[in-house]
């Protein structure tokens, strides 16, 4: 018989072993009758004979027990009961626990998502990226003399009317160096990407490339869209392919719609690349096997320093490397300001839990009678405090799961954050590591104050706390490690409250700076003719003229 | 045999030397039947009485041989350190 099997044939063990206890009673009582016995002493007579029959019942069970397991079992069913009959305390306890653990799941979510994720890309730890941006021409320098990259990318964000089926809407993509996927070491979902092979100067590669977002969302994900032809700016681009699923470029809030190869870029956002002084490209290198960073670093700041020397635009250029994204730019005010709200989350963990072992200590003095009681009359100390434990860890595991679901909700509402047609994201939905973060951080807050308590239990005597009532058991200790946890929730709860007065007014003075104009009663509006392939010089042109009309008119 | 015969089958072959708690056979017979050492079915016994029987699986036998050749050893030892007191 398998163990799984004997967990559920238990009710019938039990039920022949009753059985034949009493069969076994029986035959004794007609034997002792034979004997000569009356009924009601034969009974007797067997039922001595026999011992405690309970007893010896429930002994025989215990063959089919695993002892351990079943107590803690008991005692969690115990908690349970305890926390439904007093459900003021209980929910007291589960929300305290749950703000504590729910704003703390939110931001290592976003700790997680912006730090700690890699790109969704082959070996993404080999990348580095040029720590600022840089020229078309100087990165294609960094190409042409690095000896410590297998390859080296660059790519800038623009924006561009882009036509499907006559029907025109503002898109944000990548112009990115021909290499772009290449180096990533992407392969496309459907079709191919372009290649470095296929540029031959200026407006040589027709090419776009879409992002798997895009396809679906433009194109219901239909698989004849390869060859298709869409336009930019009114320029027409192939559909070669389309990106892998889970890639959205390499920045970690924007998310291109496609890309084009940057030899393209020009005609189609007007703006001249081949400038040195233009820098709006991001650079990413895929270092070669067995360089280390420290030399990269070291290999690209002497190219910077050379080109320094050589051309009158790089005048004082120097260069180092960093790991890309978020991760790598510590000095990011946006990381700071992350790292800032995560000590504040802590502080509210610190403060709710506080609050709990607080919450505990007067709940285990209220029931200091009844756990004397039970020392009295032969409970061990220490299967009173882990009853006591079973109940923390209880209301932690409760709280823990009610603070994660209020997290995720408030995920779900940041990640469809995005400003006007810009297309942000932020990959910040709870995976495997935050769930594990949010059962550790319930489960050892749990633990470390609700033994708290036990130690109290652990310390009292069972004769005086009975003789003296509920009070005074051990309670010259229990003030003093009361008023201890009290003075840090105050801490605690007084620097949350100062740091957030601080960052509303903060935020209220920068909505206040003066602007130099007065706001009240302007309209804000935009022009780009570009979009319907007016150039760049004329549609300048045109757009002053309109606003001229438009400013006459108003007068 | 079942239950209640095992007891009297004990008394019996003891001479009424061995005397125990009838119930305590019952948690022993649990742990045997757990163990996979005796097999138990309900059987109609020759009183006519619903008795469940228990039999001595291959298992049990070989486990039975093992602690009574150590029980013997006890025994032995035993004997030759009273012995050799009484002399």
């Amino acid at each position: 018989m398998s163990w799984f099997n004997r967990l559920f044939m238990r009710r019938r063990i039990y039920s022949e072993l009753s059985e034949e206890i009493q069969q076994h009673l029986a035959e004794k009582i007609e034997a002792l009758m034979a004997e000569g016995m009356s009924r009601d002493q034969a009974e007797y007579a067997a039922k001595r004979a026999f011992g405690n029959v309970t007893r010896i019942e429930e002994s025989a069970r215990e063959a089919w027990m695993w002892p351990k397991t079943e107590s803690i079992l008991a005692d969690f069913k115990f908690a349970l009961r305890k926390l439904l009959h007093s459900p003021g305390f209980a929910v007291t306890a589960i929300l305290t626990l749950a703000i504590g653990i729910g704003t703390n799941v939110v931001t290592f979510s976003m700790l997680n998502g912006i730090l700690l994720r890699p790109l969704d890309v082959p070996r993404p730890e080999s990348l580095l990226q040029i720590e600022e941006n840089e020229s078309y021409p100087d990165y294609r320098d960094y190409q042409d003399r690095n000896q410590s990259f297998t390859g080296m990318l660059a790519y800038k964000i623009m924006t561009a009317g882009i036509g499907i089926d006559h029907s025109v809407s503002t898109s944000w993509g990548e112009a990115a160096s021909g290499n772009y996927f290449d180096v990533l070491g992407l392969q496309p979902s459907l079709g191919h990407f372009f290649h470095a092979s296929d540029e031959h100067g200026p407006a040589s590669a027709p090419y776009i490339v879409l992002s798997y977002e895009f396809w679906q969302r433009s194109f219901a994900a239909s698989p004849q869209v390869v060859g298709q032809v869409v336009t930019l700016n009114q320029h027409p681009f192939t559909i070669v392919g389309i990106a892998p699923q889970n890639f959205h470029g390499t920045d970690y809030f924007f998310w291109p719609d496609y890309w084009i190869p940057q030899v393209n870029a020009e005609q189609v956002d007007g703006w001249e690349d081949f400038w040195r002084n233009h820098r709006s490209f991001t650079v990413l290198g895929r270092l070669k096997p067995g360089v280390r960073e420290q030399q990269a670093a070291q290999n690209i700041e002497a190219i910077s320093r050379q080109m320094a020397k050589e051309y009158r635009e790089d005048e004082g250029l120097t260069r180092t490397v960093r790991k890309p994204g978020a991760a790598g730019n510590s000095d990011d005010p946006r990381i700071k300001a992350l790292f800032g709200m995560a000590i504040l989350a802590l502080l509210i963990l610190l403060a709710a839990c506080t609050n709990l072992a607080s919450i505990f200590a007067a709940r285990a003095a209220d029931r200091s009678v009844e756990l004397a009681i039970r020392l009295a009359i032969g409970s061990s100390r220490w299967t009173i405090v882990r009853q006591l434990l079973a109940e923390t860890v209880l209301i932690s595991l409760i709280g823990g799961l009610v603070g994660t679901l209020f997290a995720c909700l408030q995920l779900a509402t940041l990640a469809h954050f995005s400003v006007n047609d810009f297309p942000m994201h932020f990959l910040i939905a709870p995976d495997l590591r935050v769930y594990l973060v949010a059962i550790a951080l319930s489960a050892a807050s749990g633990l470390a104050f609700g033994i708290l308590p036990a130690r109290q239990i652990w310390n009292t005597d069972a004769i005086q706390a009975i003789k003296n009532n509920a009070v005074s058991a051990g309670s010259f200790r229990r003030f003093a490690v009361r008023d201890f946890l009290l003075l840090i929730q105050v801490a605690a709860c007084t620097l949350l409250v100062t740091s957030a007065l601080v960052m509303v007014h903060g935020m209220v003075q920068r909505l206040r700076a003066p602007l130099g104009i007065v706001p009240r009663g302007v309209t804000l509006a935009r022009i780009d003719l570009k979009v319907a392939g007016i150039p760049d010089a004329q549609s300048r042109i045109v757009e002053k003229a309109c606003w001229t009309q438009r400013l006459l008119s108003l007068e | 045999m079942h239950g209640y015969a095992l007891v009297q089958h004990i008394k019996q072959r003891s001479n009424n030397l061995l005397q125990v708690e009838e119930g305590s056979l019952y948690p022993a017979l649990q742990r045997l039947l757990k163990e996979d050492l005796v097999k138990a079915e309900w059987e109609v016994s020759a009183s006519n009485r619903r008795v469940r029987t228990y039999r001595v699986t291959t298992a049990g036998i070989k486990h039975l041989e093992r602690e009574v050749s150590r029980l013997d050893r006890m025994l032995e030892g035993l004997f030759l350190v009273l012995s050799t007191d009484k002399s």
